[in-house]
């Protein structure tokens, strides 16, 4: 797992609180006068110029390269056997889940690298046997981890917070589906959406369930 | 009526017999085609992009469940699969058109009932595109879709019993669809395939063992309807038909099972703890397959006859509580040559203290008949995953050791 992980979900963490701390002082702003208004406006410039700061530093330690490249996709197959598995795992997780997670909910979240990475390496331990859990297991790792974090200040979402449920199985089913000449033109992580809420009806995400969850996923990866 | 249709069905490139069974192209296409039907009719539409994916994967799965094998049945169920498409998109109901009141006087399905209109123009125009393409027929029009009549009568049944939807399709297509069993796809009839063997004259001692212990001169005969009849296939194609209605694939551990058992599977699967009309769905389909498809085994008359004509009392034993229901000896035409005793065990045959026998194919049941003092005699039957009776079998009726009189 890179070692700038942590300091990426730190980076976003600030820049995150800092947006937040700005938009909760801007009604003050306005409406305060004489000294109040003066250390109000101090704070502001203070948060403008933290948010500046981590924003540039977040920009330039986030090296997407591949992981995002246009016409590169993933499948956890490919992930599985890929040196640097952990570290694109986290990435296309940050990427995915925030957006799915905003076809659920309008809640801001933040998608924290480090734990996508450590759900990773944890769910390839546990399918070392046998790779064919793999799905199943990422999901249910994802869910227990809380990989998706409430903004601003990241902290663990519900466990029962269906947005968030949707949001690891659509990511899941979309590592698992293949590609043809049509997905060019389709954008899959929205089908992998309409079709998890199928998913996540039927089960209750217990570990004893893994063996119907893996036959669910890879029906739905199919039939996108 | 000529129907509205957009580019992405009349694509030459698309093979759509396979495309649309993928939801990124089945979905692709459905919102194409419900632009044009609203270019065309004015009307717009909202679409639930999540009801539409539940509906093609039910759609789907009960494709798959009923797909047939032979060949020649591969065109009809076309126009089958075609309504099953129609049938689930209405019950999910992913359309919904905006600002649409109900008109007064609608001159025009599309007025009258845009949501249903879109769905069967949509039907029938992946329905044309499989079958140009891969059956070289040309369907240009919908001979029905002008009547306003038939759109009310297909709304209000529709309403009362979904599965309806499956013949209205077939309807608007021009057909001629069954009412009474929309959601039965009937496979074609064909050459019974024989439970039990045939076996020619030169092979009839190199099989089974020679008889060495049945009595050659027992009074009484039963014979489990399976033994005698294609009764195990088709109570087999009814499952299939069931279980595909709740989207589920029939496995061979149900087949033999008693029915609790096919309703305990879905209940699990689906969560529902009494699968609703699950029995009714099962009779139903029964009495129908049955109906047009039961038969006696080759040689199985001949013997019931000779029997009869020897003095020996048959009966013919219901071995599955599946497959009781329909009026069997009716079906059978066996008035005079065996009496039905139901569905019934071993142990509830009273014998009169006569010498009797009992033939089956199932090697449990003939071992069960044992214990209760019947002699009793296999038939093999091959391809079947039961274990072997390893007492006196047959290879086929043909076989039979009629006691010597």
């Amino acid at each position: 797992m890179s070692g700038a992980l942590p300091l990426k979900d730190l980076l976003r963490g600030l820049r995150s609180g800092m947006t937040a701390g700005r938009v909760a002082i801007d009604p003050l702003s306005r409406e305060l006068h004489g000294p109040l208004r003066g250390v109000v406006d101090g704070l502001d410039i203070i948060a403008s110029r933290l948010e500046a700061t981590t924003s540039r530093l977040a920009h330039s330690i986030f090296d997407e390269g591949e992981t995002l490249q246009k016409g590169h996709f993933w499948t956890l197959q490919a992930l599985a056997t890929h040196p640097s598995g952990p570290t694109v795992f986290a990435q296309l997780a940050y990427g995915v889940l925030g957006a799915a997670y905003k076809r659920f909910s309008d809640r801001p979240v933040l998608v924290s690298e480090t734990l996508a990475a450590q759900t990773f390496q944890t769910a390839m331990a546990a399918t070392y046997q046998d790779r064919t859990e793999l799905p199943a297991e990422m999901l249910l790792q994802l869910k227990s981890a809380r990989v998706i974090r409430y903004a601003p200040f990241a902290l663990p979402s519900a466990p029962k917070d269906r947005s968030a449920i949707l949001a690891y199985t659509a990511f899941v089913i979309l590592l698992c589906i293949d590609r043809d000449a049509e997905s060019e033109h389709t954008d899959l992580l929205d089908l992998c959406c309409d079709t998890a809420p199928l998913i996540v009806r039927k089960f209750g995400f217990h570990p004893d369930e893994r063996s119907a969850i893996r036959t669910a996923i890879a029906d739905c990866a199919r039939l996108i | 009526m000529t129907l509205p249709a957009p580019q992405l069905l009349t694509a030459p490139d698309t093979q759509v017999r396979r495309a649309v069974r993928r939801l990124r192209w089945f979905r692709r296409a459905f919102l194409e085609q419900i632009a044009v039907v609203s270019e065309d009719s004015g009307i717009a539409f909202d679409v639930d992009t999540i009801r539409l994916a539940e509906a093609f994967v039910e759609w789907s799965a009960a494709f798959e469940s009923r797909k047939p094998t032979a060949q020649h049945d591969k065109r009809r169920y076309v126009d089958h699969v075609s309504g099953l498409m129609l049938d689930r998109l209405l019950r999910k109901a992913p359309l919904s058109a905006r600002h649409h009141e109900n008109v007064e006087n609608p001159d025009s399905a599309a007025q009258f009932w845009p949501e249903g209109y879109a769905c069967v123009v949509f039907c029938l125009n992946v329905r044309a595109a499989v079958l140009a393409q891969d059956f070289g027929e040309t369907v240009e029009d919908a001979p029905q879709m002008n009547n306003l009549r038939d759109w009310m009568s297909f709304r209000d049944s529709v309403a009362e019993r979904p599965e309806i939807a499956i013949s209205y399709l077939q309807h608007f297509a021009g057909l001629e669809p069954d009412w009474q069993f929309p959601d039965l796809f009937r496979t074609s009839p064909r050459t019974p395939q024989p439970q039990l063997t045939l076996v020619h004259p030169s092979e009839r001692h190199t099989g089974p063992a020679p008889r060495q212990s049945l009595p050659a001169d027992f009074a009484m005969a039963v014979f489990d309807l399976d033994a005698i009849s294609n009764s195990r296939e088709l109570v087999a194609e009814a499952l299939t038909h069931v279980l595909g209605l709740y989207g589920y694939a029939l496995t061979d551990d149900l087949i033999d099972q008693p029915l609790a058992a096919s309703m305990t599977y879905v209940a699990m699967r689906s969560g529902q703890l009494c699968p609703r009309g699950f029995i009714d769905h099962f009779r139903n389909a029964i009495a129908k397959i049955f109906a047009d498809q039961l038969q006696l085994a080759p040689s199985a008359r001949a013997t019931l006859a000779r029997l009869t004509t020897q003095g020996v009392k048959v009966l013919i034993a219901v071995n599955d509580d599946k497959a009781s229901g329909p009026d069997l000896a009716k079906l059978l035409d066996i008035d005079g040559l065996a009496e039905l005793c139901g569905t019934v065990e071993p142990e509830q045959v009273d014998k009169k203290d006569k010498t009797s026998l009992w033939v089956s194919t199932d090697s449990t049941r003939l071992q069960s008949a044992e214990r209760c003092g019947f002699h009793a005699l296999g038939i093999k039957v091959p391809a079947r995953r039961m274990p072997e009776y390893p007492g006196e079998t047959i290879a086929s009726l043909s076989d039979f050791p009629f006691p010597s009189r």
